[in-house]
């Protein structure tokens, strides 16, 4: 996994030009950028923009330091490193200096620097994992899926509409209308937190994981009324993302870790709005050209192009 | 309509152990006001006759008559709701529902009624509503826009196809609010609701089309155009008749097709006033009212940015 934190190079292009070596390149968000760091993959290579603050520099350096040798990069688009070599022996991998302003490196020249820092090209397990089955899955095994992530918009309004013990009931119920709905169109409830529920897919059966997601959304005043006998209606947001984890059956879902899941969590709390649906670039490539038209690209979102639908309304 | 011996002798056994001789004779009069049981059952008046025997001929004359349902129908009332001030509780009822419901029968909890489970039977008038009477009923009437250009512009297997996927759909939604289709004609047709809450259920039923319609015309439409269709819906008196041309008479279904062709956009659904206000307030509220037409409610699909 590459993490870069780029204003200047990152415009340029450098972030593609690594997307093409390593898909899992992902942009650091703005903002505390010194914890991202921190809490970043051991593994994980970092590239870091040297930004006109003198102490918010020395923050960055520190944390880079508290890295694994040869795991983080600087870039330096002003100039603003007086020893560039310095920073080698302090545990950097790379340095990218303001001579690069006028053309970016080369792919062969970024790649060079990727394999000194240990990083290798082989992506072609990821391409090669076997897609998700959901008739006969193995546990433990690392798959390829289609993740559809449903989740209920301030749920806390449901509480104050229902009390806690119809909230109970209300969520049972839904998870069985979800579960048999996805069922029916060849998906597994995976795992559910509170009202968030994750569905998984095989990534051929993403036509039906749009499906499943779209009349959520379509059918969501008549399912609040005709399904559930409610005399409200709820907002929901669904996202779907294509990646990888390790299976587990529903129900012992603790122990899976997956960067996929975590990055669709963030999609579906922080970027999606009320009553739409968002997906990543990785999926819009698989959709039919219909279905590929009701998405517009709407920016980057932890190093992805997000593309949604517009909200609907009721 | 052909019910097993097991059943009739269920249900006499149930009648006679819970009710008495006159209870049972009311019964049967309210099936059929014209009952005369001496003259039924041949036996004389002077005779005294007992339970068994009456709770036989009952059940075995409107078995014969076929008004087994309504008699069971009458069972279920008197068990529920008493009969004149007094309760008359019928233990065993629910076996011979159970019966009825193994022949392809549901009951009605909102209207007292059976009819036909349409995954066993789909019969227009579920079973049970009788040619050339007038009954309360909701219509929804369904029309396809454009379908001449439609069928010009595009390859005959696959309009079929499209149509075809979309008539299925449309079975399936209808049956589901135990509507029955009662006419399609290729580009559009009627269908009509009696039992359940009947005018929500036709809304629910055309709201569920029309939202299902946007996903058919993404994923599943073969034809390069998208699908687009108009709906209305209208309830009151009407004709049931297994001839067309007489129920199409009736004045509910004239102004359903009217509120349609009239008052209807494209990917519309409107309602009449009368339906609008037989439905829960968050129904309704789903519903604005036609600025050009005062009584007349649409409901389309809203999509706002990006």
């Amino acid at each position: 996994m590459i993490l870069v934190s780029s204003s200047v190079f990152g415009k340029m292009g450098l972030i593609d030009i690594l997307k093409t070596l390593d898909k899992d390149t992902r942009v650091l968000t703005e903002g505390d950028v010194v914890k991202q760091i921190s809490s970043a993959h051991e593994q994980a290579l970092v590239f870091v923009e040297w930004v006109k603050d003198e102490t918010l520099n020395q923050k960055l350096l520190r944390a880079l330091m508290k890295r694994p040798a040869k795991t983080w990069a600087i870039l330096d688009p002003y100039g603003l490193q007086q020893d560039p070599a310095s920073l080698f022996h302090l545990g950097a991998f790379d340095y990218l200096g303001p001579e690069f302003k006028k053309q970016l490196p080369e792919k062969a020249r970024l790649k060079k620097a990727l394999g000194w820092a240990g990083w290798e090209p082989e992506v072609k397990p990821r391409i090669q994992m076997a897609d998700f089955d959901p008739v006969k899955p193995l546990i433990g095994k690392d798959y390829r899926f289609c993740f559809l992530l449903v989740d209920f918009y301030k749920p806390e309004n449901l509480r104050n509409q229902l009390g806690d013990r119809g909230v109970a009931l209300f969520r049972n119920r839904y998870k069985n209308f979800l579960e048999k709905l996805c069922q029916d169109n060849g998906g597994v409830l995976w795992i559910q937190q509170e009202f968030t529920f994750l569905v998984a897919f095989s990534p051929k059966s993403i036509e039906m994981a749009v499906f499943v997601g779209l009349k959520l959304l379509l059918s969501r005043s008549l399912h609040c009324i005709e399904v559930f006998d409610l005399r409200f209606f709820v907002d929901l947001r669904v996202s779907m993302h294509i990646g990888t984890a390790p299976w587990q059956p529903p129900g012992r879902t603790g122990q899976v870790v997956s960067d996929s899941i975590n990055s669709l969590f963030h999609l579906g709390m922080k970027r999606t709005p009320a009553n739409a649906f968002s997906i990543t670039e990785d999926c819009r490539d698989l959709l039919p050209p219909k279905v590929k038209n009701l998405f517009q690209n709407v920016g980057e979102y932890e190093g992805r192009q997000i593309l949604q639908t517009p909200v609907f309304l009721l | 309509m052909r019910i097993p011996g097991s059943l009739i002798n269920g249900t006499i056994r149930v009648l006679y152990e819970n009710l008495h001789i006159d209870i049972m004779m009311k019964l049967a009069k309210m099936v059929d006001e014209d009952f005369d049981f001496y003259k039924v059952s041949g036996f004389r008046e002077s005779i005294p006759v007992n339970s068994q025997d009456c709770a036989s001929v009952i059940v075995k004359e409107m078995v014969r008559q076929n008004k087994f349902l309504n008699l069971v129908e009458n069972m279920i009332q008197i068990s529920e709701k008493g009969f004149m001030g007094r309760s008359y509780p019928i233990k065993n009822l629910y076996e011979i529902i159970k019966g009825l419901s193994s022949l392809g029968f549901i009951y009605d909890q909102v209207n007292q009624l059976f009819f036909e489970d349409a995954q066993i039977n789909a019969s227009k008038n579920w079973g049970r509503l009788l040619e050339d009477n007038d009954y309360y009923l909701a219509l929804l009437r369904l029309d396809i826009v454009h379908n001449t250009k439609i069928v010009r512009q595009n390859v005959k297997e696959k309009v079929d196809q499209a149509y075809g996927y979309f008539y299925e759909m449309i079975e399936r939604k209808v049956h589901h609010r135990w509507g029955r289709i009662w006419s399609w004609e290729g580009d559009g047709g009627m269908a009509a609701f009696f039992y359940g809450h009947r005018q929500t259920y036709a809304v629910y039923c055309a709201l569920d089309i029309l939202q299902s319609l946007f996903l058919f015309n993404l994923l599943r439409n073969p034809l390069d155009t998208d699908l687009q269709i108009r709906m209305a819906v209208h309830a009151g008196m009407q004709k049931y008749s297994t001839d067309q041309v007489k129920w199409k008479k009736s004045d509910t279904a004239v102004r359903v097709v009217e509120l349609e062709s009239k008052y209807c956009a494209p990917n519309e659904l409107v309602i009449s006033q009368g339906v609008n206000s037989t439905l829960e307030k968050t129904l309704s509220n789903l519903f604005e009212e036609k600025q050009k037409a005062s009584g007349i409610f649409a409901y389309k699909i809203k999509l706002e940015g990006p």
